[in-house]
């Protein structure tokens, strides 16, 4: 049986003035599966997730969680969604506990139940032990966690996550990572934008390539491989005789280029990983002697390149 | 429910950040302080001047007897108390001791000089550090002057026109007579407030127009710090979030109101008059400020400019409304502007409040400051609400 969206985001516009900020963006997020959202600064990500969590509204379009219209004029529309926003949305003069247990209350959480889950999103966040402490005495890494925790407390089925580990160090960003990733164990959807390309690949199942407010491309980190066509590059240690075996190269399909270079020889191929086989028996058939061969994958900045035109740090 | 977890976590980091206690009460208590610590001296601190003097009678007739009924006609209005002195040299001793502020001397030969047709001139002694009590007395004699000089004048006429009454039966009766016009000397006037009562109302009318701040633009703040998204993001109506705000402004303010007004009575002995009344007036000028405040919030686009805007607005409504001085109640345009500003009902108000007029009395003024706050609150709900939904 096919397993139904639990988010549906559908023809999503939104204009301020004549500047079109999100231009009719569509997508679709499964229970447990992280899609991230990935395009530079100033790309529409945020306003598209502000329009998704109900934050802001929107001038054309649906989002439907779970069956539910989410929309900013109905409250209870919201009660799902758990947002952590790209600034630290925490008041720096409460305690982290008084922080989680605001909200909380706001998310309808009461009593025992709420301080319970108050106690457990602390222990997640690894702040247990300076729960009573006001936050503006932690240190940036732990107010991006407690900052994390506040989405999390009252067990949202999504959780939308918008840069969340801008100007983070690398251990609390690691930490962070893992949190997303058993999040996404435990079942629950995780929206993520993100311009790191590195935390795209790592922790989405599907990314939404997003420049100047629209959605470019979909998929899997191989599906828009495949798509773009990207090519990868196939770095070879030799010594011989180059310039034949460069000739019986250049005859495989789906091989773009041979250099020959100062260590050996270089092949630009798409899906250059499936070639190798052939290419060493090619390679040993023309008595080239081989030391090192290196494959490098097309990643997704050069598919970003490619769907847009553009570098993703611009 | 959201609107009041909204309020308690703003007021919890109001007393957090101590801003709730310059705001609220620092300010506003100093300033009460230094204003009649200043101006009190001057004025004699708002209490009802009665001037002491003195009465040497060198003449004895009956004419300088009628200068005694004036005096003890003012005593009883309070203006003065009065006694009677043996000598000139002996009123010099008293004035000097401080036991009397000014003497009238009357000299010998006043009454004949009366009877005759020309009173002459009766001699004031004072102290020129104590000139107001002077001034007080040289007027009671003056006026006693005048009178004898209308009674001679009519004498005069008397004797000229042939009258069958003799002359001196029409001055007597013409200096004894009743003043056509009695002037009754009040406490500076039953609705003017003493000058501690003034600044302690008047200042604490002008800083809850700053002190609401905390509470209603603190959404700006929140906008600008990051946490506004997470609000919105919240099941939480708009509504919920701006009447929580609001909440935080009225509660902020009638706290510090009520503290400042309690505090100036017991230790600066303000007069606020019926407490019940005192509790109306508070409320009425906290909605008020909270409406006005509302709406500054919803004009503004940052905290910065909201309290730029706010600033201007409670100085202009302030001083139009007599919270730093008392303007002539001159009406025109300046007396139609006081009456839009909801300072100027405050200090009615308490003024009622400390002439004796109880809870009802103030019905007019708590009724103009609450449709005050409620036209200017609607009109900023509009408009936070339109900023909250973009």
């Amino acid at each position: 049986m096919e397993r139904a969206p639990l988010l549906v985001v559908d023809s999503l516009r939104k204009s301020y003035g004549d500047f079109k900020a999100v231009k009719g963006v569509s997508f679709e997020v499964f229970p447990g599966e992280t899609y991230g959202l990935l395009g530079p600064n100033g790309a529409g990500k945020t306003t598209l997730i502000s329009m998704v969590a109900g934050v802001l509204s929107r001038d054309a379009g649906e989002v439907t969680l779970a069956g539910t219209q989410v929309s900013s004029d109905v409250p209870a529309s919201r009660r799902d969604i758990g947002l952590v926003p790209q600034d630290l949305a925490i008041y720096p003069d409460l305690t982290g506990r008084e922080n989680l247990a605001f909200f909380g209350r706001l998310h309808g959480l009461r009593g025992q139940g709420l301080w319970r889950r108050v106690d457990e999103v602390l222990t997640v966040a690894g702040l247990a032990d300076r729960s009573h402490q006001r936050v503006k005495e932690y240190s940036g890494g732990m107010k991006r966690r407690l900052n994390i925790a506040v989405g999390l407390l009252h067990s949202p089925k999504l959780l939308i996550l918008d840069e969340p580990t801008v100007g983070v160090d690398p251990q609390s960003r690691n930490s962070i990572l893992e949190s997303v990733e058993a999040l996404a164990d435990e079942g629950v959807a995780v929206l993520y934008t993100t311009h790191y390309m590195e935390e795209a690949e790592r922790l989405c199942d599907r990314i939404g390539i997003i420049d100047e407010g629209e959605l470019r491309a979909e998929g899997t980190r191989r599906e828009l491989v495949r798509l773009v066509g990207s090519e990868d590059v196939i770095e070879v240690e030799a010594s011989g005789d180059l310039a034949e075996a460069s000739a019986a190269l250049k005859g495989f399909t789906g091989v773009d280029r041979v250099d020959v270079t100062f260590t050996g020889l270089q092949v630009t191929a798409v899906g250059g990983a499936g070639l190798l086989a052939r290419l060493v028996q090619v390679l040993d058939g023309a008595g080239v002697t081989l030391s090192r061969v290196d494959v490098r994958e097309a990643d997704l900045e050069s598919v970003f390149l490619s769907l847009t035109g553009k570098e993703l740090r611009d | 429910m959201a609107a009041l977890f909204i309020a308690a976590n703003d007021l919890r980091q109001r007393l957090r950040d101590r801003s709730i206690f310059v705001y609220g009460l620092l300010l506003p208590f100093g300033l009460t302080f230094v204003f009649s610590l200043l101006l009190g001296p001057f004025t004699g601190g708002g209490s009802p001047v009665t001037a002491r003097v003195g009465l040497v009678d060198l003449d004895g007739s009956p004419v300088s007897a009628g200068l005694r009924t004036a005096l003890t006609g003012a005593q009883e209005a309070g203006a003065v108390t009065w006694d009677e002195v043996d000598s000139e040299q002996e009123a010099r001793e008293l004035i000097g001791a401080g036991e009397l502020d000014a003497v009238i001397v009357v000299p010998g030969g006043f009454g004949a000089g009366a009877l005759a047709g020309e009173p002459g001139d009766l001699h004031v002694i004072g102290d020129s550090n104590r000139r107001l009590s002077g001034l007080m007395a040289t007027s009671v004699a003056d006026a006693y002057i005048s009178r004898l000089r209308s009674a001679a004048w009519a004498a005069q006429v008397v004797r000229e026109g042939g009258s069958p009454l003799p002359p001196q039966l029409v001055f007597g009766q013409a200096a004894a007579a009743d003043d056509p016009v009695v002037l009754v000397p009040r406490e500076t006037s039953d609705r003017q407030l003493d000058l501690v009562t003034y600044y302690a109302a008047g200042m604490a009318a002008f800083f809850v127009f700053f002190t609401v701040q905390l509470g209603v633009t603190g959404i700006l703040d929140e906008e600008q710090d990051g946490t506004l998204p997470r609000l919105l993001a919240a099941p939480v109506s708009r509504a919920s979030l701006v009447l929580g705000k609001v909440l935080s402004s009225f509660l902020i303010g009638a706290a510090s109101m009520s503290v400042l007004a309690l505090a100036s009575s017991l230790v600066m002995g303000a007069n606020w008059g019926s407490p019940p009344g005192a509790v109306l007036l508070i409320l009425a000028i906290v909605l008020a400020a909270a409406g006005v405040v509302t709406l500054v919030a919803g004009l503004a686009r940052t905290p910065q400019a909201a309290g730029n805007l706010q600033s201007i607005v409670a100085v202009t409504l302030g001083a139009l409304g007599g919270s730093f001085f008392q303007l002539p109640d001159s009406g025109g345009v300046l007396g139609a502007l006081r009456r839009l500003t909801p300072h100027f009902w405050f200090m009615e108000g308490v003024s009622d409040l400390a002439a004796g007029a109880g809870p009802l009395g103030v019905g007019t003024e708590v009724l103009a400051m609450l449709a005050f706050g409620l036209v200017t609150g609607a009109i900023g709900w509009v408009f936070l609400q339109r900023r909250l939904t973009r």
